[in-house]
């Protein structure tokens, strides 16, 4: 299941460093997926993707596809960031949960819709001139 | 040196190596350096310099006398680099225990001040200085900000989204708001406490009263945290003089001591990656039990409190997380007047990171400073009756480390 692919007309604000660790994230992101690391061992999820599991320190990850469903754990709007970060005005970010039981902080878009804490919300990919991220906004409720 | 100790001699010998403060100095918090016509009036090492010498009369001490220092980590504005090293050579100072700079973040203050009491409890100094100099108002405050977004995010995960060290504790803000039911006024009378704290202390860097009203009408910063319900840039320059608790006693210097000391890393870095509770604050709960066991004291026997919360809805977190109020009722101990100076536990009498003002790095030292103050009855109007103990926190991050530290009346 792919994820919708919002553009974004700026520049990631700080240039995305890839590594081996992160690359097939960020190339899943180009396919409109959003991967997950599992742990081979433990199977303990991880986002972002890193070099050991923080339960086990095994060093072996396989990937899932999340849903992008989720619910905004918090969220807020920022006014004195400095002006690189003002994809848009002003900046607003939330802390969502995804379905499958990963926590993350991310750009909240403007709908038409007002994100609610608590209520639900889909992770987006968001294209930039300069590559991918992501992004949150509000669902329709389920 | 007996094989066997009696228990008498153990305690003795345990008492004998506890720190305490002999001499402090600290510039008011706010703009350090003024320019006239194209002059400017001094720069880092200047005014550092001069609170030292204050410090160290203050403390009946020379120079030469000093075995260690141990400085704040410079903010990104500072323009010197090698800051401890080329300090000392402003000093004049020689030292045969450590010089160095340290901190992390929000815990710098009160990280110098621990490896200083280190440097004097361990035997490597006699003498020991905690100091430091923030000087980031005259500089371009995107530095500061991005700096802080680095900070206190993942570089590729969390920094591009372009959220600041206060934007995470607006997080929890709203997240505290919704489970308990409490209003943005409810808890904006943090800023109101902190003003009228911050009016008595000559040091504290806006001294005007404030209305509820007037922090309420104030531009968001954070939403929902407006300009009053965060801390405003500042600088500042603190020096604080350590020894042995035998040595002030035979220099007949008043001096507060260390009794307890408590740390706690969470393991994570702003939010785990997993759910849980963000507004739980679990490091100060374990730091502040460490110090308190350290101290042989309950939370009831602390009679004021110095708590690192850079927001209103920080100092309600952490009043609940190490234990003076129940979790979501923090913001009613406050409306009920408990933490305020007339309060049965006063909170952040120097009128805290709000008001006294937030120089990052050097919070923690003044933090410790206020303390002092109090239990020295040196406070002034501000002074909290017969207080004996006190208990400090310093944090970074969302609260995923805390350094705590238990001051007490030197006898």
């Amino acid at each position: 299941m792919t994820l919708p692919i919002v553009t974004l007309g700026l520049k990631r604000p700080l240039e995305i460093e890839v590594t081996v660790i992160t690359q097939t994230f960020w190339s899943g992101l180009a396919e409109g997926r959003f991967l997950l690391a599992r742990c081979s061992h433990c199977s303990r999820l991880s986002f972002p993707p890193r070099r050991i599991c923080p339960d086990c320190h095994q060093l072996d990850f396989t990937w899932i596809e999340a849903s992008g469903r989720a619910t905004f754990y918090s969220l807020t709007r920022i006014h004195n960031s400095p002006p690189r970060y003002n994809l848009l005005s002003p900046v607003s970010v939330a802390i969502i949960d995804l379905e499958e039981g990963i926590r993350l902080l991310t750009r909240l878009l403007p709908t038409d819709q007002a994100p609610v804490v608590g209520g639900p919300c889909q992770l987006v990919i968001t294209q930039h001139p300069d590559g991918m991220h992501y992004a949150a906004r509000p669902a329709e409720s389920s | 040196m007996p094989l066997l100790l009696g228990s008498t001699e153990t305690l003795v010998s345990a008492k004998s190596s506890r720190v305490a403060i002999i001499g402090a100095s600290a510039l008011p918090v706010g703009k350090l350096t003024s320019t006239s016509a194209g002059i400017a009036d001094g720069l880092e090492h200047d005014f550092l310099a001069e609170v030292t010498a204050r410090a160290l009369a203050e403390a009946g001490i020379s120079a030469a006398d000093v075995g260690a220092a141990i400085f704040t980590q410079n903010p990104p504005t500072t323009k010197q680099l090698g800051f401890a090293t080329f300090m000392m050579a402003q000093l004049g100072i020689s030292c045969t225990g450590l010089v160095t700079e340290v901190g992390q973040l929000g815990l710098t203050g009160g990280v110098a001040f621990d490896v200083a009491a280190t440097q004097v409890s361990s035997g490597q100094a006699d003498f020991a200085l905690a100091l430091g100099v923030v000087r980031q108002s005259s500089g371009d405050p995107n530095v500061a900000l991005d700096f802080g977004i680095r900070a206190v995010g993942d570089v590729n995960f969390q920094a591009p989204f372009g959220i600041p060290p206060i934007g995470w504790y607006a997080l929890d803000c709203v997240r505290y708001m919704e489970d308990n039911g409490v209003s943005r006024a409810e808890i904006a009378q943090v800023a109101v406490k902190s003003r009228a704290n911050a009016a008595l202390n000559p040091l504290a860097q806006f001294r005007n009263p404030i209305s509820l009203a007037e922090v309420l009408e104030q531009r968001p910063i954070v939403e929902p945290l407006g300009l009053f319900e965060v801390p405003s840039r500042a600088d500042g320059a603190i020096c604080l003089v350590l020894a042995r608790e035998e040595t002030a006693r035979e220099l007949g210097q008043a001096s507060v001591v260390v009794e307890g000391r408590g740390f706690f890393h969470e393991g994570h870095h702003q939010i785990a990656d997993h759910p849980h509770d963000m507004t739980a604050f679990p490091s100060a709960r374990s730091a502040t039990e460490s110090a308190l066991a350290m101290a042989g004291l309950s939370l009831k026997q602390i009679d004021l409190f110095e708590l690192y919360a850079p927001c209103t809805i920080t100092e309600i977190l952490v009043t609940e997380a190490i234990g003076m109020f129940p979790a979501g009722e923090g913001h009613r101990a406050l409306s009920e007047g408990r933490t305020t100076l007339k309060g049965a536990q006063p909170v952040n009498t120097s009128g805290g990171c709000l008001s006294r003002g937030h120089p990052p790095q050097l919070t923690g030292l003044y933090g410790l400073y206020e303390i002092r103050e109090q239990l020295l009855g040196k406070a002034g109007k501000r002074q909290v009756k017969q207080a004996q103990h006190g208990l400090h926190t310093c944090e970074l991050g969302n609260y995923n480390a805390t350094l705590a530290h238990v001051l007490g009346v030197c006898q």
